[in-house]
């Protein structure tokens, strides 16, 4: 059932932090009904176009729209799949490749259910979600990112 | 009537603003703002995007009225 309640904002200004994953793991030691925890990492990848090789990723993005699409998201997971937890963050504004960009972090009581729920989740962010990413090239030029 | 415009990523660049507003007499639609945007921005014509109407994306023509918002998305490159 819909949360009668804002969408909570997933965005995080720059890189998404190593100990920000460490931290939210440790944070759910607690809930020992989990046995499986499923986590997708999206790094910002230093691709080669035209002989040319992406410094970083700026992301922006229809902020309130993106955070509904990604709350509706979470929601359709809860209803599709038996969890116990699920987490979304993304990064705004600029990342530097090497660094992570998504971080979706799926638990529940056994791995099916977390493999399956965090797949769908990623592959429904990167479809729907109003996210757009321009790629910065070392020469300071850039392209506009398209999900494939 | 004001209808509140919002522009992502390259379209934005084109249009050299994040966002404008679309003053007309009467309730129009989506296809007439695709329009009048696509001759005042004519990069636009060469672009893929689509249009979200009220942060809902539109899959056909829609009306739209007093404050409703039209937001005009480019590619999604999330993740």
């Amino acid at each position: 059932m819909k949360k009668n309640k804002a969408p909570k904002n997933v965005f995080i200004e720059g890189a998404i932090s190593p100990e920000k994953i460490a931290t939210s793991i440790a944070h759910h030691q607690v809930k020992t009904n989990i046995g499986a925890h499923d986590i997708f990492l999206g790094q910002v990848r230093a691709d080669v176009l035209d002989g040319k090789k992406v410094a970083a990723i700026d992301y922006s993005a229809y902020t309130e729209m993106a955070n509904k699409t990604i709350d509706d998201i979470r929601e359709s997971a809860f209803d599709k799949f038996d969890l116990t937890c699920a987490h979304i963050y993304h990064s705004m504004g600029k990342v530097k490749a090497g660094e992570i960009c998504l971080f979706v972090f799926t638990s529940s009581a056994h791995r099916q259910m977390a493999f399956d729920s965090c797949q769908y989740m990623v592959e429904e962010i990167k479809y729907k979600a109003p996210i757009f990413g321009k790629e910065i090239f070392e020469d300071g030029e850039y392209v506009w990112k398209s999900n494939k | 009537m004001t209808i509140k415009i919002k522009f992502f990523g390259v379209l934005a660049g084109i249009a050299s603003t994040n966002e404008t507003s679309f003053e007309i007499p009467t309730e129009t639609n989506s296809d007439a703002i695709k329009e009048h945007f696509e001759s005042i921005f004519t990069g636009f014509k060469n672009q893929q995007y689509q249009l979200a109407l009220n942060q809902q994306l539109l899959n056909a023509n829609s009306k739209v009225g007093d404050g409703d918002e039209i937001a005009f998305l480019p590619p999604f490159a999330g993740g």
